[in-house]
């Protein structure tokens, strides 16, 4: 009785997964398996879609765009909240990294290791890189940041809770809640000047156009001659944020 | 229909009611036109006020400097760079009289040594070598604590890098 009954329930199961398989089967021949959501994807339409090249060849570190953006937007002064920052590395023989940034690279930076000891040196300008697939817009729980149609990722200072859950989210660490307003507060990529036909003040000030400024939909403008012309790569490209910014000679050691 | 069914009815409708009000005077005009946000917030950081007003503000009433400076080393700076924000500056002028220029709105003109180190100032970041091992930097650059360190002695004062280069056409 016991064998017959183990008997039995082995055909029940085998019977019900036969089904359940061959049920599975037939629905994806009626439509194809699709289960892998994305999370966005990149928006089609018409008008520009901005996007931003850097060239870490050419960035001096004069931090001019840090000084120009406070000056151009409400950026409290203290030196621990921008919108635009550069970062000097340095590369020791040793093959350990010195990460400087004092002020962000307002009123430039020194050399504070000793030529023999370093392998290699350069700049790497930081701002927003106005992500389309960015976790910062997606966390926010009542829809204060978001992405504009031409590519701007934007706060909406008078909808903000200040919960700060998107600085928590980025990944690049370009979002701050601001001392007084008490709000999060961004790059907005100078919204205010890109929408008059001026370039961003980080772009206009730059002495050696290290920075560019352009829409990714155009196919003959500099931005995309940029990226057709140079080996760019992305910040942190496993964390598929989909950035906008491209960097020229970016390296390893950059985070 | 039982009493109590017909009163959690009323409830529920109540319930319904005051959530659809709230909603409608909650949810601000423009919300979700564009996507989940206010899409009114695309013009309020459109209607922001420009601070730098762009080289062609300061070529009106300075275009023999913007002359000079276009055959020098600094031909490609933007004027604003060294000089800060211009735009109330260059609006003022356009249409009140020039002659009597507000002091708060005048532009400052670094002339610090450590002004000039931010871009001159030798620093190995700024370097890179050819294959053959020469350097290529983006700008001239010096040991600002070394170069010409000359100190006057009555004002105890370093020499200024301007007192030899000419800043529009170094």
């Amino acid at each position: 009785m016991k064998s017959n009954k183990e008997k039995s329930s082995r055909r029940n199961f085998l019977k019900t997964g036969v089904t359940l398989a061959g049920g599975v089967f037939a629905a994806t021949l009626i439509k194809p398996f699709n289960g892998v959501v994305i999370a966005a994807e990149e928006p089609k339409g018409p008008g520009p879609w901005y996007g931003i090249g850097i060239d870490i060849e050419k960035c001096i570190g004069c931090g001019t765009c840090a000084a120009s953006c406070k000056q151009e937007n409400p950026v409290p002064p203290e030196p621990f909240y921008f919108r635009t920052w550069v970062e000097q590395y340095t590369v020791k023989t040793d093959g350990s990294v010195k990460v400087e940034s004092p002020n962000g690279g307002i009123g430039g930076f020194k050399q504070t290791v000793p030529d023999e000891e370093i392998f290699k040196a350069f700049f790497v300008p930081k701002m927003c890189n106005h992500c389309y697939k960015s976790p910062c817009t997606q966390v926010c729980p009542v829809g204060a940041t978001f992405e504009t149609p031409d590519g701007v990722n934007l706060v909406d200072k008078s909808y903000c809770i200040g919960c700060g859950y998107c600085i928590q989210a980025c990944p690049y660490g370009c979002r701050y809640m601001h001392p007084t307003e008490h709000v999060v507060d961004k790059c907005t990529l100078c919204y205010h000047r890109i929408k008059e036909g001026l370039l961003p003040v980080c772009f206009e000030v730059c002495p050696t156009k290290s920075k560019i400024f352009g829409d990714l939909r155009d196919p003959d403008g500099e931005l995309v001659a940029f990226i057709k012309n140079h080996t760019c790569r992305f910040l942190k490209p496993h964390l598929n944020t989909g950035p906008k910014l491209y960097y020229n000679a970016l390296e390893e050691e950059v985070r | 229909m039982p009493d109590q069914v017909k009163r959690l009815l009323v409830a529920f409708a109540i319930f319904i009611a005051i959530f659809l009000l709230a909603r409608y005077f909650l949810i601000p005009d423009s919300f979700g036109e564009l996507g989940h946000y206010r899409a009114d917030a695309i013009g309020d950081a459109e209607a922001y006020p420009l601070s730098h007003a762009g080289r062609e503000a300061c070529i009106k009433c300075h275009g023999d400097v913007v002359e000079e400076i276009s055959y020098g080393f600094h031909a490609k700076l933007s004027c604003e760079g060294c000089h800060g924000p211009a735009y109330k500056h260059a609006y003022y002028a356009e249409l009140a009289d020039p002659q009597n220029f507000p002091d708060s709105l005048m532009l400052n003109k670094p002339v610090e040594r450590d002004f000039c180190a931010r871009c001159h100032d030798r620093n190995r970041s700024r370097i890179r070598f050819a294959s053959d091992s020469t350097e290529i930097s983006q700008v001239t650059m010096v040991d600002v604590s070394d170069h010409n360190h000359f100190i006057y002695e009555e004002t105890n004062e370093i020499i200024r890098c301007v007192e030899c280069h000419y800043p529009h056409s170094p």
